[in-house]
């Protein structure tokens, strides 16, 4: 029962991380180069989560998938998709709360590479879905593992976001924030250490890997 | 067979500019472009290349319509058999020398590949990462990528404005190599005279965006001697005896002229320094 919270952490972070690195890249690409007029738009509503509280962001996403709202019922009713109180919920909200965490690192790296290396993959020939996989994306490796590390430590560290709107189902939405919280209100101290101490190391190891990693990485490309 | 007429207007931060262009070229041109900095060079091969569109004509290359602008018409890079060295060369840092050369193959043959790293001696450095390759070696490997497509038209930035004056005759016998061996038409945006000497058989100089001349390389170098203006970059500034002098670059050795103090002082090292002048070829 003890390692139940933090499985369920962990298993939230990869769901939300691997949908975040699909949903991102192409939206990172397009931010990226877009002069549209939408992108300031888009750009505010991804960094949205950075100024919000957690709780503004639970609290409208259980007005709109709530089962008394009219898009919760429908979901429910036509597909069997419900949002609140579930896992696939959770992941659903953690992917729009963690989005800044991935989208920001990789827009900012695709920004940083020449055009001219876009431009001359073209003139190879090369579409630019070939351009963007085999000469963009490989050359801000380091920019995609900073994204890929900073949104799954931020979803294992989440919780007014799921406290919100997953409550603290044990073994469905009792993440180990909220493992923490409950031991904390139950005054069991001694438990909400072990499960705090080990989100403190795993934060901690998460980030100096992406300081070092990021280090070997500028080190070796850009001379 | 190259055949453009067209405008091509850009908006920049310094205002309108307007390029219009109208000429036809075979595949034994080797044709120098010159002009001022700003005269529209650079956006004329990027026009050619399809990295720009324009407002109004017509590009075409042997026979295939790349853009026309009466009938909508508009083909990407992609389409076009074009090969494009930009003054940064663009190679891919995530690759080795070898891997950008594949990089460009459309059909698995490495015979290309081979008769090119062979053509132009790079055996020993092709399979070294970009950032491990001096500026010559870099230059070679992105000039042997863009032949890979086996392009029509050959379209070169200032490819040796960067390198020094041994590594650029070493790399003009290539040039002069490539285009006899694989007879496509070639355009290079050059400042250096041994360059057009040594490689061009005509010379388009623009001036403001327009073609000012066009005409054969030998016609050119025989009138140069009456040619007035030159942009030349200021390497440095010398104060000699009290005597203002600007350190030029020049393909050659640099060139130290005396100027006015005026000038000397509001002149920046690192700008063009435009001056006329009367050379005898």
């Amino acid at each position: 029962m003890f390692w139940q919270p933090l499985f369920l952490s962990l298993k939230l972070a990869f769901f939300t991380t691997v949908a975040l690195l699909i949903i991102a890249i192409p939206l990172s690409y397009w931010l990226s180069k877009s002069k549209s007029r939408l992108k300031p738009i888009l750009e505010a509503v991804v960094s949205l989560p950075l100024v919000l509280p957690p709780t503004v962001i639970g609290f409208y996403f259980l007005v709109m998938f709530g089962q008394s709202s009219s898009l919760g019922s429908f979901l429910s009713d036509t597909i069997g998709l419900e949002l609140i109180f579930s896992f696939q919920g959770l992941v659903f909200a953690s992917i729009i709360y963690s989005m800044p965490f991935m989208v920001h690192p990789i827009q900012a790296g695709l920004s940083s590479l020449p055009s001219g290396l876009e431009e001359a993959s073209w003139v190879l020939g090369r579409s630019k879905l070939q351009t963007l996989l085999k000469v963009l994306l490989p050359n801000i490796k380091a920019s995609i593992l900073t994204g890929i590390v900073l949104s799954f430590a931020h979803t294992v560290g989440e919780f007014g976001v799921v406290l919100m709107i997953g409550g603290n189902i044990p073994g469905v939405t009792e993440v180990a924030s909220i493992a923490i919280y409950k031991e904390v209100e139950s005054m069991n101290y001694s438990m909400a250490n072990k499960y705090s101490a080990i989100l403190l190391a795993f934060a901690f190891i998460v980030l100096f890997f992406v300081y070092a990693s990021n280090r070997r990485a500028s080190k070796t490309y850009w001379k | 067979m190259i055949k453009a007429s067209f405008e091509h207007i850009k908006n920049s931060k310094i205002g309108e500019f307007s390029l219009k262009v109208d000429f036809e070229l075979t595949s034994a041109d080797f044709v120098a472009i010159t002009g001022k900095s700003g005269a529209g060079k650079t956006s004329l091969l990027r026009v050619l290349a399809g990295l720009e569109s324009v407002q109004a004509g017509r590009i075409s290359g042997n026979n295939q319509i790349w853009v026309d602008t009466q009938n909508g018409e508009f083909a990407a890079p992609q389409k076009r058999a074009i090969g494009y060295v930009s003054q940064g060369y663009d190679l891919f840092p995530n690759m080795s020398g070898l891997e950008n050369l594949q990089f460009a193959q459309i059909q698995k043959e490495n015979l290309l590949v081979d008769e090119l790293i062979d053509m132009m001696e790079m055996k020993d450095f092709v399979n070294k990462r970009i950032h491990q390759l001096s500026g010559g070696q870099q230059q070679r490997i992105a000039l042997a990528r863009a032949l890979i497509r086996r392009p029509e038209l050959l379209l070169l930035d200032e490819p040796l404005s960067a390198l020094d004056k041994e590594l650029r005759l070493k790399l003009q016998s290539y040039l002069a190599k490539i285009h006899e061996q694989y007879q496509l038409t070639t355009m290079i945006v050059t400042h250096d005279i041994s360059e057009i000497r040594n490689l061009a058989n005509k010379v388009m100089v623009l001036s403001e965006g327009r073609c000012s001349e066009f005409v054969n390389a030998e016609d050119y170098l025989m009138n140069f001697k009456s040619r007035t203006d030159l942009s030349l970059k200021i390497l440095d500034k010398e104060m000699a005896s009290d005597i203002p002098i600007l350190v030029l670059e020049t393909a050659g050795d640099p060139l130290r002229i005396m100027v006015t103090i005026r000038q000397w002082e509001l002149i920046k090292i690192g700008e063009d320094f435009n001056f006329k002048a009367e050379t005898h070829e």
